[in-house]
């Protein structure tokens, strides 16, 4: 048998624990990836796109106020708000939706929770010619409105999940049998690092640039690098985007944010990695919340983005490696983290990323004024007005 | 040889041990007790459908196997269980990876072997990954059936062939479980034509690969029309789930005589 030509596991985790219908797709897809990766056309069309659509580089921007209002290390964003569809998420959109033009499917899917990823396929496949479908769980689109109007605006069909929890779990359990029912002519662009093998891989090398242009630009303006980079994490692309270029960095301290919802003492959270144990779902092995039979549990979180109950297997990984350490915060400290962002800085942070500057309460009386705190402000929060009292 | 998949615990417990006692009275060949997942990959939304309201009744992994004791104690009481490797005497557990994983495998093999279930068949566990788990269930006597679809490459159909036991599961289309009807709304093109020679292809390399296997096709067989389609294919085995599930849900009479009618009306035509 052919032997996948990118390391299949972190650790014990990854893996591709799919059916049979598939592996031959996920096959081809790694060997498209490892085709183009270094190929010097496809990367300067990506970076073109990258550039002159998305608007990279995003800037590290200091943020004064909130740096002065803890009084203690510097506090960097690294403005991943500022691209195109106002998150991250376009990063790894584009770059697929060209492989996928590249193995010769014109139409995709994607499964989206807030909406971002949503956002994200839909706009690569207008601008790159695509048929697109995004399957939603129907909770989700309630409370993430305005992303259904864009994605729709742009063509996009956006299929309603009614199953189960009716949110991202459930939205990518459904793309992921769309997925196995045409899997001849449709290319599936998840929006994490999760999945089979190669997809937790491929989303990470596409997000990396997060992290390569923080740790660059960092360098430059303060001539040495971060002791701490912070992200949130659900399914974990932006955090792992941040972190991998930092990973061998051994005085930056990377740390990941989880969703604790109603609190890690209640049954309402999605603390994957705080709470959970490992298991597979949706086609790899990782920490998951489940039962004692190994049934997958909802997931509770104010934030879309974060309301799914697992987490990519290379953050699996790096806990129990301890190369990232992974803490949680609440909906109340979000929501609180939220609206002080808002007030001191003039920058409305996605209810996802929110989560990540809550955890400075906890993290910055710790520090020194001479340290560097960077935190990637993965994407803005227009389309959560709605949900915000 | 007539193999029948059932959700365990769906409609309910009781339901599941007296279709069960039919399908072991009915000389069914093989029984495929499904044990329900929270997130079912591989099926269409009537064995989804079963699966959560089976869990919505609690049922789980220690309930199934009391389910399979009982049925077969009752069977036992009437005097037909009989000492034949057919019906719930031949039966091997849908389960997909999880709940195999959480369980614990050696608990799981334990459990097997003292209900005398002969095997496992995890649609979300590839040849791969599916090695280790394999090895260890083989080396207590227990099976691994593995999966093979009209998609796979060559060398996985002859890996595939080489370690399945003791049938080789073909998929019969791309996509999950369910009638056309039932998967019409995931289906974009479904061009029957294609797939049947893809799939006439695929049975033809399998028997090159293990000329002494069967062959169990699934996936969409929901009538005696279909399953007689399926042995003018060159198979050994036609497997019937979602269309079960249907008829047993839909069946209100006391001793489920409905279900037994749709399962005798398969028989003459898959011997």
């Amino acid at each position: 048998m052919e032997k996948t030509k990118l390391p299949k596991y972190f650790g014990k985790f990854g893996g591709q624990y799919v059916p049979e219908t598939l592996m031959p797709a996920l096959e081809e897809f790694e060997d498209v990836f490892l085709k183009f990766k270094d190929d010097p056309e496809f990367k300067n069309e990506l970076n073109y796109y990258l550039k002159n659509y998305v608007g990279r580089e995003t800037p590290l921007y200091f943020a004064k106020r909130l740096t002065d209002y803890y009084g203690k290390a510097k506090i960097y964003l690294k403005r991943e708000d500022l691209n195109h569809t106002g998150a991250h998420k376009i990063n790894n959109a584009i770059a697929q939706a060209l492989l996928a033009k590249k193995i010769g499917k014109s139409k995709i899917i994607a499964e989206t929770g807030a909406g971002q990823h949503g956002v994200a396929t839909a706009t690569a496949c207008a601008l790159l010619g695509l048929e697109c479908k995004v399957f939603m769980g129907a909770l989700d689109i309630e409370r993430q409105a305005p992303n259904v109007k864009r994605m729709k605006l742009m063509g996009a069909e956006v299929i309603p999940v009614t199953s189960g929890s009716a949110t991202l779990k459930d939205a990518t359990s459904e793309a992921i049998r769309y997925w196995v029912t045409n899997v001849t002519d449709t290319h599936y662009i998840i929006g994490s690092v999760v999945g089979p093998h190669p997809y937790p891989t491929i989303v990470r090398e596409f997000q990396a640039v997060i992290g390569e242009e923080a740790r660059a630009q960092c360098l430059e303006v303060e001539g040495k690098l971060p002791e701490y980079v912070l992200a949130c994490v659900g399914g974990g692309s932006n955090a792992i985007g941040i972190f991998h270029p930092f990973r061998e960095d051994k005085d930056v301290q990377l740390i990941a944010i989880e969703a604790a919802g109603n609190g890690l003492d209640t049954e309402k959270h999605a603390a994957s990695i705080s709470l959970g144990k490992p298991g597979v779902l949706h086609g790899s092995m990782s920490y998951l919340l489940q039962d004692d039979y190994g049934q997958i549990q909802e997931a509770h979180s104010v934030s879309a983005g974060l309301d799914y109950p697992g987490i990519g297997p290379e953050h699996s990984y790096y806990k129990d490696e301890g190369i990232a350490k992974y803490v949680a915060v609440t909906d109340e400290e979000a929501l609180a983290a939220f609206k002080l962002v808002s007030r001191m800085e003039g920058i409305i942070p996605a209810l996802e990323t929110a989560h990540a500057f809550a955890y400075l309460e906890t993290l910055m009386p710790e520090t020194k004024e001479a340290e560097i705190v960077v935190l990637n402000l993965s994407g803005r929060g227009d389309k959560d007005l709605g949900s915000i009292k | 040889m007539l193999t029948i998949f059932l959700t365990a615990g769906y409609p309910n417990t009781e339901r599941t041990i007296k279709a069960l006692k039919i399908l072991h009275e009915e000389n069914v060949d093989l029984v495929e007790l499904g044990v329900p997942f929270s997130d079912p990959l591989a099926d269409g939304p009537v064995i989804q459908n079963s699966s959560f309201k089976a869990l919505e009744s609690g049922i789980n992994i220690d309930k199934i196997f009391e389910i399979i004791s009982r049925t077969k104690e009752e069977l036992n009481t009437n005097g037909s269980l009989g000492s034949e490797v057919k019906g719930v005497n031949n039966l091997i557990l849908f389960t997909y990876y999880n709940p195999v994983y959480n369980y614990g495998l050696d608990k799981l093999i334990e459990k097997c072997l003292n209900t005398g279930v002969k095997g496992l068949l995890i649609p979300d566990l590839p040849v791969d990954e599916a090695e280790e788990l394999r090895a260890k269930l083989n080396e207590h006597g227990l099976t691994l059936t593995l999966l093979a679809a009209i998609t796979s490459t060559d060398e996985r159909l002859q890996k595939i062939a080489e370690l399945s036991e003791p049938f080789i599961y073909l998929v019969s289309r791309i996509g999950i479980t369910g009638s056309n009807k039932d998967i019409n709304n995931l289906q974009e093109n479904n061009d029957e034509a294609k797939q049947l020679a893809l799939l006439k292809e695929k049975i033809a390399k399998l028997k090159n690969y293990a000329p002494d296997k069967a062959i169990g096709l699934g996936f969409g067989i929901d009538s005696p029309e279909k399953v007689k389609a399926t042995f003018e294919l060159d198979v050994d085995m036609a497997i019937i789930g979602t269309k079960a599930i249907r008829v047993l849900e839909a069946d209100s009479s006391e001793n489920l005589n409905e279900f037994r009618d749709f399962i005798k009306s398969l028989r003459p035509i898959s011997v």
